[in-house]
């Protein structure tokens, strides 16, 4: 999958839905949430072959998206300013603007 | 549906246990041991590879075994899937073990095995 360029800070995503039985390291409570980037922090060995023993290129950009509680989990009861920051490959995101 | 180890927003029957895993020497030695094959000079495997084979044990084993002896049956997994132990080699090298220490009054039982 082309990445297509890079995400820019502020930009909103929605994670893909996807639900694949290979090894990936997207947390099942994100697919389909829409949050911000945060930040890219660059270009990372692709985990996703890395787990069958390739040695995990070419490198994907990785970056940290913010997630509202309040949007992923109806019943959250800390502050409503709270938001999670999670480490996304870019394959993952697609964007909504 | 979530793999068992993606556990994240699952509802839990308890609080969740926050203490940290007793690093008592079984966690050392395992510890060491994927070090040692992953780290070094031998490089039997990357960290992805490793953490496949723990997300991968069979789900009731997944949900019972204590952190350490994840890592061991992952481990296992991984080197035999990979050719490098068989299944045969560790439960022959294992019944050697619990042979001597059995001839060893006073000594530990083998518990994780």
């Amino acid at each position: 999958m082309n990445a297509g360029p890079e995400l820019r800070a502020g930009q909103r995503v929605r994670v893909r839905p996807w639900e694949p039985k290979t090894y990936n390291r997207t947390p099942a409570y994100l697919r389909g949430r829409e949050g911000t980037v945060h930040l890219c922090l660059g270009k990372f060995l692709d985990q996703e072959k890395q787990g069958y023993g390739n040695p995990g290129l070419p490198r994907r950009r990785l970056y940290q998206v913010r997630f509202p509680q309040t949007a992923l989990w109806t019943d959250y009861r800390g502050p409503r300013g709270d938001s999670v920051i999670v480490d996304l490959f870019e394959h993952w995101l697609e964007p909504l603007e | 549906m979530p793999a068992v180890h993606d556990l994240g927003g699952k509802p839990t029957p308890a609080p969740i246990d926050r203490k940290a895993e007793d690093v008592n020497f079984f966690a050392r030695r395992v510890t060491a041991l994927v070090t040692m094959l992953r780290d070094t000079r031998l490089r039997a495997f990357q960290t992805d590879e490793f953490r496949r084979s723990i997300e991968g044990l069979p789900p009731e084993q997944y949900l019972s075994l204590s952190y350490y002896e994840k890592w061991i049956q992952g481990l296992r997994r991984l080197l035999v899937s990979k050719g490098v132990l068989t299944d045969e080699e560790i439960e022959a090298r294992v019944r050697e073990v619990e042979a001597r220490l059995a001839a060893k009054p006073g000594a530990p039982k083998g518990k994780n095995r």
